[in-house]
């Protein structure tokens, strides 16, 4: 299997489609192994994550 | 500087004071020498979670530029119809309309911004316990 090439993507809160890809069913963070990113976009991934988490539009938990 | 700021304004308030309090704060950037370079309404929105025992809220996302934050600083940390608020600097320019937007409108392929980032096969499901 490739690595996917994610470099003209833009990591963004705003893309929760795109957000949603990196959390389990449970809101928690994938690990870059499974979600194949590297280094950079799996930080940029989690920050995304977290502001999105911040502003309410995805959640924190999903119990 | 560009900075992008998201406000989560009060269910109760009506779109009108909504769009007042967006052009109090353009009022701010004007004043201190800023520029806004765009200003969006996202909409009536269902909160993820509970924010001061309010399950909705109305966005608005404003881009602007601007040398020193403390004057909106200063206005919305005791601003009461502003439930929440996030600036993100953004170094690199701001582009609007936003995602957000896009999305609502449906001009995006979601194929083209969507890749599988993880790969079929693989299980994501939490294991939990033994």
């Amino acid at each position: 299997m490739s690595r996917f090439n994610v470099e003209d993507i833009d990591i963004d809160y705003k893309n929760i489609k795109l957000l949603k890809r990196c959390l389990t069913e449970n809101g928690k963070i994938i690990p870059a192994r499974l979600t194949r990113l590297n280094c950079c976009q799996q930080r940029r991934m989690s920050m995304a994550i977290k502001r999105a988490r911040f502003l309410a539009l995805i959640p924190y938990t999903v119990s | 500087m560009f900075y992008e700021c998201i406000l989560l304004i009060r269910p109760d308030v009506s779109a009108k004071h909504v769009a007042e309090v967006t052009r109090t704060i353009e009022g701010i950037i004007d004043n201190n020498g800023g520029q806004v370079i765009g200003s969006e309404y996202w909409g009536f929105k269902t909160l993820a979670y509970r924010i001061e025992k309010r399950a909705k809220a109305h966005y608005v996302c404003l881009g602007f530029s601007l040398s020193c934050l403390d004057p909106i600083y200063a206005h919305l940390k005791f601003h009461k119809d502003v439930l929440r608020h996030l600036f993100i600097k953004k170094p690199k320019g701001l582009l609007f309309p936003t995602v957000q937007m896009q999305s609502s409108m449906g001009d995006l392929e979601n194929q083209e911004i969507l890749p599988d980032l993880v790969p079929e096969g693989i299980d994501t499901t939490e294991h939990t316990g033994g």
